[in-house]
């Protein structure tokens, strides 16, 4: 079970360039996420929503206002090696890029990586056992280990990055576009874990996608951005069925076809 | 022996099958499939990843490279001709095959180093002498026709210098430019939000329906097939498992495969499930054993 913790922003904005050719990425934002939440974050590409999580996980550093996590800032998280790798234990990132694998290493040490850095754990036995306890929490077979990352489907490689995440047990888990490029058979599985392993662990989520019904799915509470603002938010059930924004209607009303649709027999 | 060809038949293949050489041996990818469409009308061939659906679409399009593949089929029509869509024995160009092809991503199909008006040049130039004025003019109507302002200066530039939504624009005026009978999309807006995806499939559909031409979309959403393509073609291990109106993919005569297919599909009210159907469980609630 994972400790409590506060993540507060205030007045976070993010400018990419100066002058004429400034763009704001992020509007000035104020946003608190606990333990307890599972927020979705929804929006087309450029409307901030990936700048938001880098933001939080220390990727990027805001123009102007600031991200404070369990009464400290990022920037100062970030200060020295110490305190970054602590930060790095307790808020953990999954992109959508699986890529970030070294291709020569094989899944089971790029899992293991994580464990001696951030965790400080040496003894090859423990590793092992945490091995096996992340793969059997995310329906892994543990024999892929021993894998390249090339050896195995999009879908598994998804999960092994999760497992790279969650096996030094984050109190926050950022989660960005992680299932957009699976297929729809693959993609209820990696949903499915993603929400059994947080409610079970208690830890925070924050679920960053374009796809709406994973995020409706795997959220409860929703925030809407366009071009860098949040045009909406609140539960995701409010938002679903009585959307008040006009862009909020036009995404959900894109996806609505629930209703023609026939239910299997 | 080539089957009756109905006035309007954009495409028709006939046991069509595809294989891939490794090590020495032919391991099948597609086997036996075959449909028919007529001009305007909407296919979308679905599957999960490794189901042979971009291979069928490449194949089609003649695009397989030599050597590696082997196509066999009893009949390939395009626009009512037989055309030879075997590996390396292709003698027409594609541009004059009638079926264009989009993808994914715009800019692995763009020459990265041509300005986009010789990019139209080669196509609407080829095999025929048209003067440079001519050809101009027809680009920069195709440019305008998808939706970009000013297409005379969009001529000048090069791929790199355009927005990611400009240059999927541009694709699409492209490949519709020699006015084929078929177009083929693969994964046209899997990297697309929402909003964008559904301005693109309004372009490629509006098109191609001023055009007659056909469109085979390649797609791992079953969403975007629902909403937006007449039947379906569903693809599993190279095998097809049903073709039928797309309307009719969740009917209870439907494979068990497909339904379930259908089923995983994650709806925006799912909110109060605490977890997904997932293909596998489908499956075997079916008692149809695991995928």
């Amino acid at each position: 079970m994972a400790e409590s913790f506060e993540l507060v922003l205030s007045g976070v904005r993010k400018d990419y360039g100066r002058g004429s050719t400034a763009l704001t990425a992020v509007q000035p934002l104020d946003l608190r996420v606990t333990e307890e939440s599972e927020l979705g974050i929804i929006g087309e590409s450029g409307s901030g929503k990936s700048t938001l999580s880098r933001m939080i996980v220390g990727l990027e550093h805001p123009t102007s206002g600031e991200i404070v996590f369990d009464g400290r800032s990022v920037k100062e998280w970030l200060s020295t090696r110490r305190s970054r790798l602590e930060f790095r234990q307790q808020v953990q990132y999954v992109a959508q890029d699986t890529t970030s694998f070294d291709p020569r290493k094989t899944l089971g040490e790029a899992v293991a990586v994580p464990l001696r850095f951030l965790r400080g754990i040496t003894d090859r036995d423990e590793i092992r056992d945490r091995l096996d306890a992340i793969a059997e929490e995310l329906a892994l077979d543990p024999a892929m280990y021993e894998r390249l990352p090339h050896q195995v489907s999009g879908g598994q490689r998804q999960r092994f990055a999760l497992a790279r995440s969650l096996v030094v047990e984050p109190r926050l888990l950022l989660c960005d576009e992680v299932v957009s490029a699976l297929d729809v058979s693959v993609q209820g599985t990696v949903l499915n874990l993603i929400k059994g392993f947080v409610q079970r662990h208690r830890m925070g989520l924050m679920f960053v996608a374009h796809g709406l019904p994973a995020v409706t799915f795997i959220s409860r509470e929703l925030l809407v951005m366009k071009r860098g603002e949040v045009v909406e938010s609140g539960p995701v059930r409010d938002l679903v069925e009585s959307p008040q924004h006009p862009y909020t209607r036009e995404l959900m009303n894109a996806y609505d076809l629930d209703d023609g649709r026939k239910e299997l027999s | 022996m080539s089957t009756a060809t109905r006035p309007d038949e954009a495409i028709a293949v006939r046991d069509f099958s595809i294989s891939y050489r490794v090590d020495g041996e032919l391991v099948p990818a597609v086997s036996d499939v075959t449909f028919s469409l007529s001009r305007s009308e909407r296919l979308a061939v679905v599957g999960e990843s490794g189901s042979g659906k971009t291979t069928l679409a490449t194949a089609i399009a003649g695009l397989l490279p030599h050597g590696v593949a082997h196509v066999e089929y009893a009949d390939a029509r395009i626009a009512g001709r037989d055309v030879d869509l075997r590996v390396g024995h292709r003698v027409i160009p594609i541009s004059q095959l009638g079926v264009s092809m989009i993808f994914q991503d715009a800019m692995t199909s763009l020459d990265p180093v041509a300005s986009i008006g010789h990019q139209f040049r080669t196509v609407l130039a080829s095999g025929e002498r048209r003067s440079r004025r001519d050809v101009r003019g027809e680009a920069a109507h195709w440019i305008d026709r998808v939706g970009i302002p000013r297409p005379e200066r969009v001529l000048g530039l090069r791929p790199y210098e355009l927005s990611g939504g400009m240059r999927q624009r541009v694709m699409i005026a492209l490949a519709m430019c020699s006015k084929p009978a078929v177009l083929i999309a693969d994964e046209p807006t899997s990297a697309l939000d929402v909003a964008v995806s559904q301005r693109i499939m309004s372009l490629i559909l509006e098109l191609t329906a001023e055009l007659g031409t056909a469109v085979i979309a390649i797609t791992h959403d079953i969403d975007l097939a629902q909403r937006y393509l007449d039947r379906t073609l569903v693809l599993h291990q190279g095998i097809v498992q049903d073709f039928c109106a797309t309307d009719g993919l969740s009917a209870p005569e439907r494979s068990a495969y497909t339904r379930a297919l259908v089923k995983c599909v994650p709806r925006l009210r799912d909110f109060d499930r605490t977890s997904l159907p997932t293909l596998a469980a489908t499956m075997r609630g079916t008692g149809m054993g695991g995928a």
